[in-house]
């Protein structure tokens, strides 16, 4: 049996292994943007573009394969290139289908509040995540889960699903798999999550969730980091932050600054305490909260 | 440890490193690794090591050496 793989990192590091542990799977190539990956040896190696040529593909002799596994790669595979591959197509979602198909929907579940999620093996369709599931591994999210470590938990909990699915596969058995319910789907674009501004008009809870969905550090977050700005123009990014006291005060009011951090409004009467933000690239602390007070509402 | 580390960073960088690179600089601000790949160092690390790291549970930010990592890996 052949199969071929297009992915990056360690979805697609996990599918080469599993795979390479059945003698009778012979893998056609890895292909894949990154400069390195950590393959098992002897694996043909070749640019992720190349599944975007139909050409390309048939002189290659990439489509003549019982499986395509596209592990974790956000290009969109043409229709024409599709075609080659019918009913032996199938996806790595990072995030629960129906309900977060698209992109960056890790960070659209903390932003909604949810308490779990999932990540989805799918039949590959011309519709972004739409084909049916195959596979589906549910998991918790932390009340203090970060954009990063739910990413992590993503790509974790995919990995081990793919190195499932490639291995049922490898052994024959049939990939069986069942229609998303349409209704529930929601598709989440790259541009829909980009804005950073805190809505200090929304809950206290919820503007929490927004500021850990952004936060990615140490790394550079794929869409925003939650900030705001001072009435003298300093812009602030916060990364941390916990629902504070009571209050009647009026969104995006500070309240009060002490040791912990200052306390800002929100729309529920609720303040919300930011606990670590950054001014130009510098933590602030409570001195520098004491002398900004005076540029906030 | 160190030794373990410095094998996954040159399994997953471009430019390998040596045991003279300085175990406190941040990689990804050295330019060694990237975002993804930092997350596939880690992946990598704790397969080797056969630990999971909990993000939650450790400053993420002290994971962007090699001493830190070398001790996350050794404190699990």
């Amino acid at each position: 049996m052949r199969v071929l793989v297009v992915g990056n990192g360690s979805p697609a590091s996990a599918t080469l292994r599993a795979f390479s542990q059945h003698p009778s799977i012979e893998i056609a190539a890895l292909l894949t943007s990154e400069s390195k990956t950590a393959t098992p040896d002897g694996i043909q190696i070749l640019s992720e573009e190349l599944i975007r040529d139909v050409e390309a593909v048939k002189q290659r002799r990439l489509d003549d394969i019982d499986w395509l596994i596209v592990a974790n790669s956000t290009t969109i595979i043409p229709a024409r290139v599709l075609d080659l591959f019918q009913n032996r197509a199938l996806n790595f979602h990072p995030g629960k289908l129906p309900e977060y198909a698209g992109l960056h929907t890790h960070q659209w579940a903390i932003r909604n509040g949810e308490s779990s999620f999932a990540v989805t093996i799918h039949r590959l369709e011309a519709t972004v995540d739409s084909g049916e599931i195959v596979a589906q591994s549910h998991f918790h999210i932390d009340p203090n889960d970060t954009g990063l470590s739910l990413f992590q938990k993503c790509m974790r909990e995919g990995s081990k699903l793919l190195s499932e699915v490639s291995s049922q596969i490898a052994t024959g058995k049939p990939v069986m798999g069942q229609p998303q319910d349409r209704s529930k789907r929601v598709l989440y674009k790259h541009a829909d999550a980009l804005g950073d501004e805190i809505d200090w008009t929304m809950a206290a809870e919820s503007v929490r969730n927004f500021v850990r969905a952004g936060n990615y550090s140490p790394l550079v977050s794929p869409t925003y980091t939650a900030a705001f700005s001072l009435n003298d123009g300093t812009r602030l990014t916060v990364l941390n932050s916990e629902v504070g006291d009571p209050t009647d005060l009026l969104p995006g009011t500070l309240i009060s600054v002490d040791a912990e951090g200052p306390q800002i409004a929100c729309g529920d009467r609720k303040a919300l305490r930011l606990l670590k933000a950054v001014n130009n690239g510098k933590v602030v602390n409570e001195t520098d909260w004491k002398s900004l007070a005076r540029f906030m509402h | 440890m160190k030794n373990i580390v410095i094998s996954g960073i040159n399994s997953v960088a471009v430019c390998p490193i040596d045991e003279s690179f300085p175990a406190d600089r941040n990689l990804i601000e050295a330019g060694i690794i990237d975002s993804m790949q930092f997350l596939d160092l880690v992946a990598l690390l704790e397969e080797r090591v056969g630990v999971e790291i909990d993000f939650l549970e450790i400053d993420a930010s002290s994971l962007t050496s090699i001493q830190g990592l070398a001790s996350a890996l050794g404190a699990e």
